[in-house]
């Protein structure tokens, strides 16, 4: 989560439910209990390292108000929220459905490197990460000025228009850099 | 062979750890990395595992693009549901589904909208079918000149036995009215920003109902995993996976024809023979793009092995018709000059894969090209020469393989 939290969404497009933010802070918590938090495991760099190591206490204190309020929470939200983390399922015909609880894995890197790189990590990890622009053949300038056009213009990313020249510059030169 | 690195990703990290400052390349849940065989590159990718999934080629993590890796498809005719391929357009995709309280609403042009959960599906009469499920743009890696867009190789379909409804018994439960001319599909995920288009698609009423259309709770004899469309996913046999809507859970029946993103102006192809433009043409009609169209693999090797002259070589693979069956696959080892039939596996019905299998005998120095080629139940076979077209659709050319004769 820690890029997520490098970089914030537009908007809530879902706020996250009292369940699932309530889920989300036991998962943490586990976490720590298990010494398995990102840092012990994750690559490390710059600013990154710099919020996973925020995470721990921020993740331990969220760990003891899930203790402390459990008995205020519990009468309320909290009962249903822990009744529906229960797993459960819908039969008929011979077919069972069970409901999915699932973690999308962090999706992990910037686009490196350095000052270069910074228009782009700031505007276009919101709504996608970065492996698929990092993959793809070397395209002209005409085509890439498409490609953010298209993502600003169609799919309404909020690129500040500013930035627009250095995310091109950047994606123009990926070759070069790999 | 596919030349998966011995890179594990506690290895890759102590290396990472020796270079010293250097940026994360690959995401902690890596599980090493692979070479694909695209022309020019980059060719390598991550491994990575999902919730549900096994190792997958990782082509972007959010929202999830996820490739097969190719020796799948030698193992049979049916794909693993945990290496399935992934395919979202947008990030924000519900990561908790909860069966008893899913619907799926039926509205528009109806006489009477309904809101049918999983139990009343369930109750249902059921269909089953063994369908290839391909992306439109499966093999746009392999383009020249080169596309922008996901670089898959061929791993980008994918073949299920699906079990559901029929969207017709759906369609009736809401009762479609005179005038509709076509139904649209929308699933749960949306996209990250306000205003950009929610992802829907859409097929013309006389498609909608042809009873073969499903609406597939099960793959496999299994609920989908989440990330191939749980809990509710519609099948649309022979075409490609564009309209396979994930997550489906509304359904609107229409009375004009749908203008919506992704049917007015995405996923179009030149309305050519093949799709088939010249780079740099315009002025050319469009259409949304459709039916599949064959194509056929060799599974057993990739390219690239050796094998001693003379020997006799077995050679194995999978084909699909398109929109019907298998009718015959060949193989030719002079490019294309004479081709020898293969004997044809299990016929799983017409939209499934089809396994093939034959052998050669090796020459006596030098290099061979292997060629498969696939004749469908229409006549139609795959051409020598590969199409072109900007987005990077519907690639069927005949493929080939080396092998180095030592």
């Amino acid at each position: 989560m820690s890029e997520q939290m490098d970089h914030p969404l537009p908007r809530e497009a879902k706020p996250p439910s009292f369940a699932a933010r309530l889920n989300e802070l036991a998962v943490r918590f586990r976490q720590l209990l298990n010494r398995d938090v990102e840092i012990a495991t994750g690559p490390i760099a710059g600013r990154t390292a710099l919020l996973q190591i925020t995470t721990i206490p921020l993740a331990l204190a969220f760990g003891a108000a899930i203790i402390l309020g459990d008995a205020v929470w519990a009468d309320d939200n909290g009962a249903a929220a822990l009744a529906a983390a229960v797993v459960n399922s819908i039969s008929g015909g011979g077919t069972t459905l069970r409901s999915v609880d699932v973690e999308f894995p962090d999706p992990g890197r910037l686009f490196p490197v350095g000052d270069e790189a910074e228009a782009i990590n700031n505007n276009c990890l919101a709504c996608h990460s970065a492996g698929m622009v990092l993959t793809q053949p070397r395209l002209s300038r005409a085509e890439w000025q498409s490609e953010v056009d298209k993502m600003r213009n169609t799919y309404k990313a909020p690129v500040a228009a500013p930035d627009v020249p250095a995310i091109v510059d950047y994606l123009v030169n990926l070759g070069d850099r790999s | 062979m596919i030349g998966v690195s011995s890179l594990t990703r506690r290895s890759f990290l102590s290396s990472a750890g020796i270079l010293g400052g250097m940026l994360a390349t690959f995401p902690a849940w890596a599980d090493g990395s692979i070479k694909l065989n695209l022309p020019g590159g980059p060719d390598e990718r991550s491994l990575a595992t999902f919730p549900q999934k096994g190792p997958m080629i990782l082509q972007r993590s959010r929202p999830p693009l996820l490739e097969t890796p190719f020796e799948v498809f030698d193992r049979g005719v049916f794909t693993p549901n945990d290496q399935f391929f992934a395919r979202w357009h947008w990030a924000v995709i519900p990561q908790q589904v909860d069966v008893t309280t899913f619907k799926l609403a039926v509205h528009g042009n109806v006489n009477n909208p309904v809101s049918l959960s999983l139990a009343d599906i369930l109750t249902m009469p059921r269909i089953e079918l063994a369908a290839v499920n391909q992306c439109s743009g499966n093999s746009r890696g392999l383009f020249q000149p080169r596309v922008a867009g996901g670089q898959w190789e061929h791993g980008a379909m994918g073949n299920a036995r699906w079990t559901g409804v029929r969207l017709r018994d759906v369609l009736d439960r809401a009762g479609v009215k005179a005038g509709t001319v076509a139904v649209r599909f929308n699933g749960l995920d949306q996209p990250v920003v306000d205003g950009a288009p929610d992802f829907m698609k859409s097929l013309d009423i006389d498609h909608a109902r042809d009873g073969e259309v499903m609406v597939a709770f099960a793959m496999n004899g299994e609920q989908l995993p989440l990330l191939n469309g749980f809990p509710l996913r519609l099948i649309v046999p022979g075409w490609y996976s564009t309209y396979w809507v994930k997550m489906l859970n509304d359904i609107e029946v229409l009375d004009a024809p749908d203008t919506n993103y992704w049917m007015a102006t995405a996923y179009r192809i030149p309305d050519t023979p093949h799709a088939n433009v010249e780079p740099g043409e315009t002025g050319f009609k469009t259409v949304p793009i459709n039916r599949m169209v064959p194509r056929s693999f060799v599974t057993n090797t990739k390219g690239g092995d050796t094998v001693h002259s003379g020997a006799t070589v077995p050679l194995r693979g999978i084909a699909f018709g398109g929109d019907c069956g298998v009718a015959q696959v060949e193989i030719s080892t002079d490019q294309g000059q004479s081709w020898q039939k293969t004997s044809l596996g299990r016929d799983e019905g017409k939209y499934s894969f089809r396994q093939w299998s034959t052998q050669i005998k090796a020459a006596q120095s030098g290099k061979i090209v292997v060629q498969a080629r696939c004749t469908n139940t229409k006549g139609e076979a795959q051409p020598s020469q590969p199409n072109w077209n900007a987005a990077g659709f519907m690639r069927n050319v005949i493929e080939s393989v080396d092998l180095t004769l030592v």
